[in-house]
């Protein structure tokens, strides 16, 4: 650095002076990148399948695609509600298939190719009154919720003589308890859960808990119980609907002066309506359990107020129910303990009575719920979706409403909380048929039928009648071949209603454009078909009426397929006994036009015989037009005559008469 | 006794077209077959009795789902991870596969579009979404190591492994355990004694080329097993070369890697006999050169001709002929060497580059040709051997006229000195 300007001085050492500058500038840059601190940012720290999650949150719901459990494939595709509890039935059967294999022949399957080992893939530890088993045994069949494993190991240890641990045996009660003494289903099976779950429902209010089972024989096997025990018991007798054995025990540990927890009190609440009759009796009971509660110290949860709020949604739709889940809302909103969605749903149940007047609590509740994402936080908040819907329906009648609750349930992993199945179609019946109703048909049609159907949800046929009653209305004959397709695949085109509502609405608003005719001449020769190919042996079969048939060989008619027209007028005339009703007149008269047409006499005479049979008094008229425009041959002008008379005569007669 | 047989025969005959007959009859009414379950003896396998098969309920199919998709569709929620081709999903028109004078089969039902594997779920706009979502996961790079050359000088060791990830109950992989360690060989800052030890101990991991040396480990079951015995090795390799043992000061001339001139008895004599220190003598770095180069390369034709020329420099002799031009340019004269055959073919390139021959000449030229070609063959054969004997004898023969020279001279300086 010194010596560049020694060099400088000197001209022809310029170039020499230069390289020095180039090279000392390196040096310098060089020393400069020493003193640059090189940072290297912090790792972000990340789960194992953050990376996963990141990646899903970028594909949305493809409405063309079925659900991902089915194949995507044609032919694989459910396209039907039973069709969909099928298939995903038949998958989780060979699911099941193949855990009896792996049960039954567990010798065969020795291979240990899972590193580090998968516990579910190792055979189960098979259990009998005779095996050699120790308290470990018992304690990790509970902890696999095993119970009925749990209950043999138990047994063995006792006719063993063992000694099992006060911990393990409260654990082993906890278990019993709340599963019956019964083994539950894995959760492996989703499918099974999620198409179960509506049969349970309806068994909900019966007694089921078993009087005198192994939880019962342990509890009274301990000596002097715990106020755990005596917790556990009572959860699980109120559980199971086994109410006044339970409310004997709750008396029994209070005369005992234990401390019951929290939540057996909550469960006594919750079954407060199976202790007393009259509704402010069962306020009473509901109060004194909260003051004891409150003498206790005990503090309530989120539970305690879902408890509440269900037993007073029991209590009729009487003011002082309405009044009391109010104030029982603002007082646990000032103990801190913030609503889920469990809880509108009591409160819905309370306002929104069928009979009662009309609520609009349902705004209230969205106010604060709406935009959020909610996770479960109890058991009833998977009701919350349906019956707002429902409210949105039937009591409201408010369509935004009903957008606003659809647009909540998007929103995140909201939809985790439709319940299943069975809940999943009773929310799109309420939402498509209040829309159906309220939407103009081709805002409804583009928005939401396209987009929904067939793969989120398969209108149910009240729900198609509703919307062919709509089409009806509107007139909107262009949805009728799409429709008509959907009804096809989803199993449909065995209502009769839906048919003579089709058929009706195809008949009455001829379509203009000859396409449109044509695809109402096919539907109405596949709804023909479709009738006449059914199983003999079908349980309730369709018959074809006559006004039926006669709609069909209009609609076959009006597009020139006389053919086609011809057979159904061919099963009109050999089933003259059998078919109840007749056609119209007019589908008659167009039927021997197109005879006339087609030059086809001998199919007009027979029509017209058939009309004369029916007792048609415009038949001769039928028959002279015959006559007029066609020249009938001797043996046909005979069958003629045959059938309606002497009609030259009659109509020779009136022109004279003119 | 014949007849009777025959006539038997007939009566079986007979029989059998009877029941045939009957079960003909049998078929018009199925409700009766099922009935009696007789089984009939097919003998002349006569067509099965085809038994009226229940007709099996058409269930509809929908439509390919692609005729639903909207134009403006998002594709990436449609295919949204790899999977074989299905033409009902994708919305495209095309074709794969070769049929002889026909367009190329459509998408439906063709098993070569299932076969090859395809991309559709990494379209450019699904990447740029999914880059997006990963962004949250990233550090940004530090901004300092802004170009190659400072990352290889603030981190001049490269380790490279790999992670496996399979769809199996196993989530172990063998391959994972091993480490690839390279760096330069420049950032370990040897001297050339540390470097040429290193060299040795390193063997054929160092490329010369790049500069680089490349460690690979494997021995030890584990990952982080491997790095740290890669490490370890860097390490142990680095203060090693850096090590001399006392040993190493006891190479002598004989266990010299390479011939220095510095070292050898060829400095010693030339300066007895120029009675100065070499570097005062006129042309000796071309000597030195000229002895180094053949005692490292070896005896050949090109190495002692060599040789001799410098022997001529120092000894300010006169240069071969050949020499001479070699001098001139080097280069060609030593294509001279190999290229004299060609000289004759000049002749028939005419001014503009093409081959122009009269017929006459080109008869005979191809006869000649065939001649020569089939002497040349045989006398190549055997001229072969001798002919590079024959170059090496001349050239020592070069040699030794040299070192008479030299003895010559040698006498001369005798005589000079005496005087």
């Amino acid at each position: 650095m010194m010596n560049i300007p020694v060099f400088l001085k000197s001209p022809r050492n310029v170039k020499q002076a230069n390289y020095l500058s180039s090279l000392l500038y390196r040096k310098l840059s060089h020393s400069a990148d020493v003193e640059e601190k090189i940072e290297i940012p912090k790792r972000i720290p990340r789960g194992p399948t953050d990376i996963l999650r990141a990646l899903e949150s970028t594909i949305t719901r493809d409405p063309t695609a079925a659900h991902y459990k089915y194949h995507d494939d044609p032919y694989l595709i459910p396209k039907s509600n039973v069709g969909k509890r099928t298939f995903a039935m038949a998958q989780e059967a060979g699911r099941k298939a193949a855990h009896w294999i792996r049960r039954e022949h567990a010798d065969l399957f020795n291979h240990r190719e899972a590193d580090p080992v998968i516990q579910a893939f190792l055979p189960r530890v098979v259990y009998n009154e005779d095996s050699e088993v120790t308290e470990n045994d018992l304690k990790q069949t509970i902890e696999d919720v095993q119970v009925a494993d749990a209950v043999i190991v138990y047994k063995a240890l006792k006719s063993k003589g063992v000694k099992v641990s006060k911990e393990t045996e409260q654990s082993l009660l906890d278990l019993l308890c709340y599963f019956n003494s019964e083994d539950t289903l894995s959760e492996e099976f989703i499918e099974e859960r999620w198409f179960m779950q509506s049969s349970r429902s309806k068994e909900r209010h019966r007694k089921i808990w078993k009087d005198g089972n192994l939880a019962e024989e342990i509890f009274i096997s301990i000596e002097n119980p715990t106020a755990e025990a005596y917790s556990t018991i009572i959860q699980g007798m109120t559980k199971h609907f086994q109410v006044t054995r339970a409310w004997e025990l709750y008396e029994e540990a209070q005369n005992k002066g234990l401390v019951l927890s929290t939540n057996t009190y909550n469960s006594l609440i919750r079954v407060v309506n199976f202790l007393k009759e009259q509704y402010d009796m069962r306020w009473v009971l509901i109060v004194n359990l909260l003051t004891d509660m409150n003498k206790l110290g005990l503090k309530p949860n989120l539970a305690t107020l879902n408890a509440i709020l269900q037993a007073l949604s029991t209590m009729g739709g009487g003011n002082a129910a309405k009044d009391n889940a109010l104030k029982t809302l603002r007082e646990f909103k000032k103990l801190g303990i913030e609503p889920s969605l469990g809880s509108y749903y009591f409160l819905l149940v309370t306002f929104c009575k069928e009979r009662g007047p009309k609520s609009t609590i349902l705004y209230d509740i969205m106010a604060h719920i709406e935009n959020k994402e909610h996770k479960i936080r109890d058991l009833s908040d998977t009701n919350f979706f349906v019956t707002a819907m429902d409210v949105c329906r039937n009591h409201l009648n408010d369509v935004e409403m009903a957008k606003r609750v659809d647009r909540l349930l998007h929103i995140g992993n909201n939809y985790d909380l439709i319940g299943d199945s069975y809940k999943e179609s009773i929310y799109y019946r309420h939402y498509f048929i209040l829309l159906v109703t309220y939407v103009p048909l081709d805002e409804f049609m583009n928005q939401t039928y396209d987009k929904l159907v067939p793969n989120i949800y398969v209108p149910e046929p009240g729900v198609m009648l509703e919307l062919l009653t709509q089409v009806e209305l509107n007139a909107a004959v262009e949805y009728i071949p799409k429709l008509w397709s959907d009804m096809t695949v989803f199993d449909h085109t065995t209502r009769e209603n839906l048919l003579e509502l089709i058929s009706n609405i195809m008949v009455n608003n001829p379509p203009a454009d000859s396409e449109l005719r044509e695809r109402f001449s096919y539907i109405a020769w596949d709804m023909y078909n479709k009738i006449e190919s059914q199983n003999e042996n079908r349980y309730n079969k369709i018959t074809l009426t006559g006004e039926m048939l006669g709609k069909i060989m209009t609609l076959l008619l009006k597009n020139d397929d006389f053919s086609k027209a011809c057979a159904v007028m061919e099963k009109l005339d050999k089933g003259h006994s059998s078919i109840v009703g007749i056609p119209k007149f007019e589908t008659l008269s167009l039927f021997v036009d197109k005879c006339i047409e087609n030059k086809a006499p001998s199919q007009a005479i027979r029509c017209i015989q058939y009309c004369a049979d029916s007792g048609f008094p415009e038949v001769n008229s039928l028959a002279v037009r015959l006559d007029e425009k066609l020249t009938l041959d001797e043996e046909l002008l005979g069958s003629l005559t045959k059938a309606v008379g002497n009609f030259r005569l009659d109509n020779k007669s009136s022109a004279n008469v003119e | 006794m014949l007849t009777f047989s025959r006539n038997l025969d007939k009566i079986l005959l007979k029989n059998v077209e009877r029941q045939l007959a009957a079960c003909h009859s049998t078929w018009a009414e199925p409700k009766k077959e099922v009935k009696d379950e007789f089984r009939v003896l097919n003998l002349k396998h006569v067509k099965g009795q085809t038994q009226q098969r229940k007709q099996p309920r058409k269930t509809p199919v929908l439509p390919p789902r692609t005729n639903q998709m909207p134009v403006d569709q998002d594709w990436g929620s449609v295919w949204p991870g790899p999977r074989s081709f299905h033409p009902a999903t994708v919305p495209l028109p095309v074709r794969q596969g070769y049929v002889e004078k026909d367009a190329s089969p459509g998408k439906f039902g063709n098993a070569e579009l299932m076969k090859i594997p395809n991309f559709l779920h990494l379209t450019p706009p699904v990447i740029k979404r999914q880059c997006e979502a990963l962004k949250k996961f990233c550090t940004p790079w530090p901004k300092a190591l802004d170009s190659d050359e400072k990352c290889e000088k603030h981190f001049p060791i490269e380790v490279t492994s790999s992670d496996y990830c399979h769809s199996s109950p196993s989530i172990r992989e063998p391959l994972a355990r091993i480490v690839n360690v390279q760096f330069k060989l420049a950032a370990l800052k040897l001297n050339r004694r540390a470097k040429d030890k290193f060299l040795r101990l390193v063997g054929e991991r160092y490329d010369e080329e790049s500069d680089t040396v490349t460690i690979v480990t494997d021995r030890c079951p584990l990952k982080k097993q491997n790095y740290d015995y890669a490490m370890y090795l860097v390490t142990a390799l680095y203060h090693e070369s850096w090590n001399v043992e006392p040993w190493e000061e006891l190479k002598t001339e004989a266990d010299m890697e390479h011939y220095v001139w510095d070292n050898n008895a060829s400095k010693a004599s030339i300066e007895a006999v120029f009675a100065k220190p070499a570097e005062e003598i006129p042309n000796i770095s071309v000597y030195s050169e000229a002895v180094s180069y053949f005692m490292n390369e070896g005896e050949s034709e090109y190495t002692v001709s060599k040789y001799g020329e410098a022997v001529r420099r120092v000894l300010d002799l006169p240069l071969l002929d050949a020499q001479a031009v070699s001098e001139k340019n080097p280069v060609r004269s030593r294509m001279n060497h190999h290229g004299h055959a060609h000289h004759h073919h000049c002749e028939i390139i005419t001014t503009n580059g093409h081959y122009m021959m009269p017929h006459y000449v080109l008869q005979a030229v191809l006869l000649g040709a065939a001649v020569i070609f089939a002497v040349l063959v045989v006398g190549f054969l055997i001229i072969l051997d001798r002919a590079k004997f024959t170059n090496v004898v001349r050239a020592r023969g070069q040699a030794q006229e040299a070192e008479e020279l030299l003895v010559q001279a040698l006498a001369r300086f005798g005589q000079l000195n005496d005087t």
